[in-house]
């Protein structure tokens, strides 16, 4: 897989030979900035097509669908969690869990409702019906894992999920998150610099500008 | 897909820019919205307020002063007209009945109107409401905003200038025709013209009150016609029923030559329209180009806020929106403000005409019907179409924008 960035530069951003993330897997992915692991995660999403070379999953070839294919099929099989959360901070912690379910159907489903429910209750939040603005940013956190979860996503992607935390808070937002991958038999791809984290992960991938680099974890 | 929650969270997040355009879209439209419902208004007062003047006849002069005055009660002096040209109408049988009209006295800035009672009661239409009709030449009747009491005993003045209706000026109180009183026998009802704020007495009164006798040969005959005297007494206007409509274009025919000069109000006020209408076309369309400046500069306003949340929006596409519904969201959010701000827009239009027709009928007593009118509501669709339209640019532009740069950057 080969990534070129807009414009004219000759190196590609990011030159991956071959990764393969077996199902079930807790995948952490380190490097400096501008190693390419956010490219690597935009693409696992279906967000980046590589210019050269394919993102697959299962029997499916990511890369290769038109955009309306890749949206419906990352709707139905990815949570992503953000450095900086990104909740709609008008909406309330329910609310932004529940706002997958929006996207594709006019209304969320009593069960759905309740699974929103449980998963902020797993994830230790209990005002629910707060603005999501008003929570401390490791509150904030917990509620974009419960909606990364929320509809039983198959790969979680993580984007440095504990870099906009204080050591503590990071500690309990990683294990939630490697919990929840672990209870759902979820894949889980996380681009971190944390080692606490990177810890937590059965295998690192080390990056470093645009190459897989040999070393331990 | 659901975008509620979305535009919901979307208004909350601007609701300062949201006021600021809803009031802003609101006044521009309000602007079109009166100036409309206020001409049509005062058109179809003025002309209603035209109803019994079929013809009017006069002396030469200016066929617009000679409306104004005997229409509206625009206190401005007309010339006198010999009174053989009442005569002559009296005895012309394609007339079913003429009424003079003698101007330019005051009661308490009222004015005095002498006519006959068949006009007093614009025909026979109009009963008083109170009371009844003069039957002597020492009696009135008022209109029905005159603030007089039935039985009250007034004394009428030579008007210099143009007094305001219920207050009793310097110069009304020095120039009292002495020894002359009327009493208030009758209420007229309500016309929503100027003439309910004012007082009419027998014709033969104001004769008598400036020396010209009383218009009847015999002494001390009953008022009203017929008018036999010699010579009848002069008045600036006649206001004439004539039987058909072709009689009336020969009335005019006949009087408009010869001394005289005789005009259908409603033509003459249809020129006025006329020219009311183009003036109205002017502001109107200045209005529109209005409303289309402000619409521009909010669809502005909103691609630069959508442009400043490029990142949520990204960020729905990240958690599977597809692109449609980052469009329907950002479309339903601009389109809600401009159309919020056209109905607003239309309400404060709507006040703001009840509020000048408020004004005008307190100053000239002319009753200007605001009513909702198809067009108008025409106007304010067309206004929330052309903003709905107007909305697809900002979304667009969220439409097409890739998700991923917007994530990163």
């Amino acid at each position: 897989m080969r990534f070129r960035q807009r414009g004219a530069e000759p190196a590609p951003v990011l030159q991956l030979p071959s990764f393969r993330a077996e199902p079930g897997t807790l995948w952490g992915c380190r490097g400096p900035s501008g190693s390419g692991k956010s490219t690597l995660l935009y693409a696992l999403a279906g967000l980046l097509r590589p210019s050269a070379g394919e993102v697959a999953w299962g029997g499916v070839v990511i890369s290769a669908l038109p955009e309306a294919a890749r949206d419906r099929w990352r709707h139905a099989t990815v949570g992503i969690v953000f450095q900086d959360f990104h909740l709609i901070p008008e909406l309330s912690a329910l609310e932004n869990v529940l706002l997958p379910a929006r996207f594709r159907r006019p209304a969320a489903g009593a069960a759905l409702r309740e699974r929103a429910a449980a998963l902020l209750r797993q994830t230790g939040i209990v005002s629910r019906a707060r603005r999501a603005g008003l929570l401390s940013r490791g509150e904030q956190q917990r509620v974009a894992l419960a909606r990364a979860l929320l509809l039983r996503p198959a790969l979680i992607l993580a984007d440095e999920p504990t870099a906009s935390l204080d050591a503590e808070t990071g500690a309990t937002v990683g294990a939630l998150l490697v919990d929840a991958a672990r209870e759902s038999g979820a894949t889980l791809f996380a681009v971190s610099h944390d080692p606490a984290l990177l810890a937590r992960m059965q295998q690192v991938l080390t990056l470093q500008a645009g190459r897989p680099v040999e070393a331990a974890p | 897909m659901n975008p509620w929650p979305m535009v919901r969270a979307d208004l909350i997040a601007m609701r300062w820019t949201a006021v600021v355009v809803v009031v802003l879209v609101g006044l521009a439209v309000a602007i079109g919205v009166a100036i409309g419902a206020q001409e049509r208004a005062l058109r179809q007062g003025s002309a209603r307020a035209a109803d019994d003047f079929d013809l009017v006849v006069g002396a030469p002069g200016s066929q617009t002063q000679l409306v104004l005055t005997t229409v509206y009660l625009q206190p401005e002096a007309l010339p006198l007209m010999d009174g053989t040209v009442l005569a002559a109408l009296a005895a012309d049988p394609r007339a079913a009945d003429v009424a003079p009209l003698a101007f330019g006295d005051i009661i308490r800035g009222y004015p005095v109107i002498g006519t006959t009672a068949r006009f007093a009661s614009r025909w026979g239409r109009l009963a008083p409401s109170e009371g009844r009709m003069f039957a002597i030449e020492d009696e009135a009747v008022i209109g029905a905003d005159v603030r007089l009491a039935l039985g009250d005993s007034v004394t009428p003045s030579h008007a210099g200038e143009p007094a305001h209706p219920g207050e009793e000026s310097e110069q009304e109180r020095t120039h009292r025709h002495e020894g002359v009183h009327y009493r208030v026998v009758g209420r007229l009802p309500r016309l929503g013209t100027p003439w309910d704020r004012a007082i009419l007495i027998p014709v033969e009164s104001v004769w008598e009150t400036h020396g010209l006798g009383d218009g009847h040969r015999a002494e001390g005959a009953t008022i009203g016609p017929p008018f036999d005297a010699t010579p009848v007494p002069p008045t600036p206007a006649l206001v004439v029923k004539p039987r058909s409509v072709a009689d009336a274009y020969a009335l005019r025919a006949r009087f408009r030559t010869g001394g005289t000069m005789a005009v259908f109000p409603a033509e003459v006020l249809v020129g006025v329209y006329r020219t009311l209408g183009d003036v109205r076309d002017v502001v109107v369309v200045a209005a529109a180009l209005n409303d289309l400046l402000v619409f521009l500069v909010v669809v502005l306003l909103m691609v630069t806020l959508i442009g400043m949340r490029r990142r949520r929006y990204a960020v729905l596409r990240a958690l599977g929106a597809p692109p449609s519904y980052v469009l329907l969201v950002t479309w339903l959010g601009s389109a809600l403000l401009l159309a919020a701000g056209c109905l607003a827009g239309a309400a404060l239009g709507w006040a703001g005409a009840y509020w000048v027709a408020a004004i005008l009928e307190q100053r000239t007593g002319l009753a200007v019907p605001i009513a909702f009118g198809a067009d108008q509501a025409v106007l304010v669709a067309l206004l929330v179409l052309a903003g709905s339209v107007l909305a697809a640019i900002p979304a667009l532009v969220a439409w097409r924008a890739p998700p991923a740069d917007a994530l990163r950057g």
